[in-house]
């Protein structure tokens, strides 16, 4: 028998060699993945849970974990032993699938309003010609015949050839009696010539859109001869290892070796990512001709590899906001050789591409008159207000609290998450859970309904403590805290109850709190009020399931007429999309970048009194929030929102 | 009325050019509302524009100082309420003083009020102002009061002098001085005069709000800027409606004859109902009051009160960052490692004290941000707390080789170890709350 065997950690695609008998999560942890373990290795908690994909193990049962989900092939990694070759998936990770059918239809039913326009002007063109046999009386040069051939249909003129295609045009033009296509690509002011091939072509001409979130990453194949998506993958940023938020894996860059890792890393992401979509739409790699990436500043950083130390640092400069062209071969992206890398402009160290990409998916610039404020919430919240004219930004740390973090009971929007609740007239509680079976916790939609619901019901105060009168038989007090009651262990996936404690709720309230606040103060800052938005766009996953009226209650949201509040779903990779469809978006996104105004909070001597004033259910200022004032005095709201 | 950032923005040429040294006009225009540039950085700002900003740009409340030297500056408010952003100057505090005392009483009043000050939270509070009421028939005692405070203090002086003659006397005594003049009758052309030759401000009182605001118009007509109201009115009651109608005035309605700081004596022998009108009055928009007699004990309360009242609210406070001993600790105790920011300070040293646990609690220089605040911005990080601590000498202050960092900062502590040779790096828990609980579960020292 070997001594020695071979892990593999999904969804990381990383590993090691390990003794036999080695301990899983001291394994886990060696290979320097984020799994966490709240018990320190008694197997109480239940945070380490793997799911054993392949491979011998020895475990151990824990009451954490009951017989059927361990059935399913979960394990807690602190109570097993390596037997022998593994792969195994941390679940906490788990490839996301997109929920494509829950997904907005903002995008799609808004073509006209965008501030993007939906036009087939990509910076990569294909242009058929037939290229006239030299004679005698003209004989210039096959180059020169290409070049004037090709002015003349498409009006564009090529100086640059890459070597690789001379040394090929010669045949190439021969080959089909002068029939060729041109490929040209635009970098900088003029354009080159980057393949040539014989009519028809072989090739298809595509680009890549990419959204490169701190999380997740999607990918997005375009034919851009039609501007039709051809395939989308999704799944978690390889980076995530290294630490969940921008600020750990700033910090983790400043060892030596470090940077270039989480170069890699991302490359490794977009490629697995990529590799999959071009698998997906039956394509070749070497048919993507363009990439348009939108990440927000860090991540576009780490992707360059340059070194985002300062983005954090007073007074939070990033080495560049607008990005110059880079070959995407020299980043290490495997697509073909010649595909430029077009990466959305930042706006300072935290509202980065990922922000000014999502605006063109947004109506905010096609409004002169008109003023909106567009929201992104995720881990970190970025606001932008404005309309054609002029645009304000800022950013706000909200912290994960909605999106699973920080909370006990909290998931992502995964299979499993309950994703929304509500209470019955008789103080009952329905909820419906991703993917209908047994709920694992629950998810951002899923807290802000139960924090709205418990708050209305007077089961919460404005404070965010239990009342235990009202929470009745709902009231659980253990080593957490006090807590309400949501769903028996004996009716959960883990087999465990799922409890929202005070402490939860505190971290939910500081999060809505800091979302809000920064609303507020952006506002304040150009000199507007609430009632003077005529739209309020809400995008990211968090917005998806999210349940306006409930959103209000608690105070994440303004009181506003709720029919000014839109979801537009992933708008940074909308926006992505738009810049590698037309070479207007590309110069409109440009140009909102230097005209958008960024307000850094953390200078902000107000923040810390918006903030604090915010750290209420709905608010220290009741008047901010009339019509949670009515619902709290007639207590009507009970019915909530329909879940069917 | 103050312009707002967007109101400023629609004046502006909207080029984002960036000449003024911000990057877009609406920066710009966000600054300018703030009072943080003029409208002279832009090169490129219209005729138009400089006339609209011109008007908005004057201060709803004017700011008048009063006193030689840098004076004391009372006025320049743009807010109603405290929490709405800071209140910017603190009401000056006088004494009053009558020529009809005798020249010993006036002496020994000057003596008390110079020798009098309060050192709180590292501000030192004093009275600013002195109030000469001359009640006496004589010019020579008006004049020789106002010579012995002049000789004995450097404080700005406001006069209540009935006597024209003996008032241009005192003025020209007084001509580099800034000192104000208390009117008790209406305003007249006379009084215009002798406060522009003089270059005095005027403290104007009326019967009524209608005649204040006709007497303000008058003397601003007049090309006179400097005045003070002193609001019409009999008893506390009037007294703090009136002040709050003249301020909103101002502010909200942007009515200018009311744009200026707000006047109030305090009359009557009983201390208690002194203390209790100048409180009522310092709240409520009183820039200058003036007591009747000295009474440290009333000082003291108003000084604390004034200070709270004019503390900037939006800042955040700050410890000394240096070692703090909780309980009782000797060189064996815990040390604890969190930031100056005075919440968290206070927070996390109090937790300690409900602990039971005696220990040192370092206090890093954090510029008052708070621990995950300071870690995102890189201003509590590995390198920063081990020059610290380092700088301090902890290691020769105490025994123990352990610090207790904040469980929120849990990722720093293999590097702080590596970057502290010998120490070992605790993570204590995330929540303050849970120091008790945490220090009976784990060893510290």
């Amino acid at each position: 028998m070997k001594k020695s065997v071979q892990v593999e950690f999904l969804p990381f695609r990383t590993g090691g060699a390990f003794a036999r008998g080695t301990n899983l999560l001291d394994a886990v942890k060696k290979a320097g993945l984020p799994l966490k373990s709240a018990c320190g290795g008694k197997g109480t908690c239940g945070e380490c849970l793997v799911r054993i994909m392949g491979g011998k193990v020895k475990t151990r049962t824990s009451a954490a974990l009951p017989k059927e989900v361990r059935d399913l092939g979960y394990a807690l990694a602190c109570q097993t032993e390596i037997e022998d070759d593994l792969t195994v998936e941390l679940p906490k990770f788990e490839e996301q699938s997109i929920r494509g059918e829950a997904g907005s239809r903002f995008f799609e039913d808004n073509r006209d309003r965008l501030s993007g326009v939906f036009e087939v002007n990509p910076s990569v063109r294909k242009i058929q010609v037939l290229v006239p046999p030299a004679t005698l009386s003209d004989n210039s040069s096959d180059l020169r015949r290409l070049q004037r051939k090709v002015q003349k249909e498409a009006g564009l003129r090529f100086a640059r050839v890459e070597i690789r295609i001379l040394k090929r045009m010669a045949a190439a033009i021969r080959e089909q009696a002068g029939s060729v296509t041109a490929v040209l690509a635009r970098s900088g002011s003029g354009w080159t010539l980057v393949d040539i091939e014989p009519f028809p072509p072989s090739k298809r001409l595509c680009g890549l859109a990419c959204d490169i979130g701190t999380t997740t990453v999607v990918c997005e194949i375009v034919d851009l001869e039609n501007g039709r998506v051809l395939s989308t993958t999704a799944g978690f940023n390889q980076q995530l290892r290294c630490g969940e938020d921008v600020i750990s894996r700033i910090e983790y860059s400043r060892r030596p070796g470090r940077l270039e890792e989480l170069q890699a890393l991302a490359v490794r992401t977009v490629n697995a990512l990529l590799e999959k979509a071009c698998r997906e739409a039956g394509l070749s790699n070497e048919n993507i001709l363009d990439v348009s990436l939108a990440g927000n500043t860090t991540m576009t950083h780490l992707l360059l590899g340059l070194d985002p130390r300062f983005i954090r640092e007073e007074p939070y400069t990033p080495t560049v906001n607008i990005v110059p062209e880079v070959k995407a071969a020299d980043l290490g992206l495997k697509v073909n050789a010649e595909a430029l890398v077009h990466c959305a402009p930042a706006v300072g160290s935290y509202v980065g591409g990922d922000i000014t990409a999502g605006l063109l998916a947004t109506p905010i610039l096609r409004d002169a008159d008109k003023t909106s404020l567009f929201i992104d919430a995720g881990t970190n919240g970025e606001l932008v207000v404005g309309n054609r004219d002029w645009l304000a930004t800022c950013a706000c740390s909200a912290g994960p609290a909605f999106e699973g973090g920080g909370t006990k009971c909290g998931l992502p929007a995964i299979e499993g998450a309950i994703e929304a609740v509500r209470f019955s007239r008789s103080g009952g509680l329905e909820y419906r859970v991703i993917g209908g079976g047994k709920p694992k916790g629950l998810c951002g939609s899923g807290l802000v309904d139960l924090l709205a619901g418990l708050f209305i019901q007077g089961t919460i105060d404005r404070g965010g403590r239990l009342n235990p009168d009202r929470a009745g038989k709902r009231l659980v007090r253990n080593g957490d805290g006090t807590g309400f009651l949501v769903e028996r262990g004996a009716r959960t996936f883990w087999g465990r109850d799922i409890v929202l404690t005070e402490k939860d709720i505190v971290n939910l309230i500081r999060t809505k709190g800091a979302v809000f606040s920064a609303c507020s103060l952006l506002l304040k800052n150009i000199g507007l009020t609430f009632n003077r938005l005529d739209a309020v766009y809400i995008a990211g996953g968090f917005g998806q399931h999210l349940d306006v009226e409930n959103a209000i209650r608690i105070g994440l949201l303004p009181d506003l007429e709720r029919e000014k509040f839109h979801y537009l779903g992933n708008t940074s990779l909308g926006g992505a999309y738009l810049i590698l469809l037309s070479e207007r978006n590309r110069e409109l996104v440009n140009a909102v970048a230097g005209k958008m105004t960024y307000i850094e909070l953390n200078t902000e001597p107000g923040y810390m009194n918006e903030y604090t004033g915010s750290l209420f259910l709905p608010h220290t200022d009741a008047g901010l929030f009339p019509s949670v004032a009515r619902a709290l005095e007639t207590r009507k709201g009970l019915g909530g929102r329909d879940i069917s | 009325m103050a312009l707002s950032g967007l109101d400023i923005f629609k004046l502006l040429p909207k080029t984002n050019c960036g000449d003024c040294g911000v990057p877009t006009c609406m920066a710009f225009a966000m600054k300018i509302a703030q009072k943080k540039a003029e409208l002279s950085s832009c090169p490129h700002a219209s005729e138009e524009a400089k006339a609209a900003l011109g008007a908005a740009s004057e201060p709803p409340v004017r700011q008048v100082k009063i006193g030689p030297g840098s004076g004391w500056e009372v006025g320049g408010e743009t807010v109603l309420f405290r929490h709405e952003k800071t209140f910017f100057h603190p009401a000056g505090i006088g004494l009053e003083i009558r020529t009809s005392w005798s020249e010993e009483e006036i002496r020994e009043c000057v003596r008390q009020v110079e020798g009098f000050q309060v050192d709180r939270v590292g501000e030192v509070l004093k009275v600013n102002l002195f109030f000469i009421t001359h009640d006496s028939r004589e010019k020579s005692a008006f004049l020789k009061a106002v010579s012995l405070i002049k000789e004995n203090s450097s404080k700005g002086l406001i006069i209540d002098c009935p006597d024209e003659d003996a008032l241009k006397e005192g003025l020209e005594l007084l001509r580099s001085d800034r000192p104000a003049v208390f009117l008790r009758r209406s305003l007249t052309e006379g009084d215009i005069q002798t406060a522009k030759a003089f270059g005095s401000s005027l403290v104007i009182t009326a019967a009524s709000l209608q005649d204040l605001a006709d007497q303000a118009e008058k003397a601003k007509k007049a090309g006179l800027s400097d005045l003070i109201l002193n609001s019409p009115g009999d008893g506390l009651g009037a007294a703090v409606q009136n002040n709050a109608i003249l301020r909103r005035s101002a502010l909200k309605k942007g009515f200018k004859p009311f744009g200026f700081p707000l006047f109030t004596r305090i009359a009557g022998e009983d201390g208690t109902e002194t203390l209790a009108a100048s409180a009522a009055l310092l709240c409520k928009y009183a820039s200058i009051i003036i007591l009747p007699r000295f009474d440290r004990a009333l000082l003291y309360a108003l000084f604390t009160l004034r200070q709270n009242i004019y503390t900037d609210p939006q800042k955040p406070i700050q410890v000394d960052p240096k070692i703090y001993g909780i309980g009782d600790p000797n060189p064996g105790s815990p040390v604890f490692v969190t930031t100056n920011f005075s919440l968290t300070y206070f927070i996390v040293s109090g937790e300690i004290e409900n602990s039971g646990t005696s220990a040192h609690l370092v206090v890093c220089d954090t510029e008052g941000q708070s621990v995950l605040t300071a870690w995102a911005g890189g201003k509590f990080v590995p390198e920063k707390i081990a020059k610290f601590i380092k700088d301090i000498k902890l290691e020769e202050k105490v025994k123990t080789r352990k610090i207790v960092i904040p469980g929120f900062v849990a990722q720093i502590s293999g590097e702080l170890e590596e970057k502290l040779p010998g120490w070992e790096v605790i993570v204590g828990c995330q929540e303050a709350a849970d120091i008790p609980s945490f220090v009976k579960s784990v060893k510290l020292v």
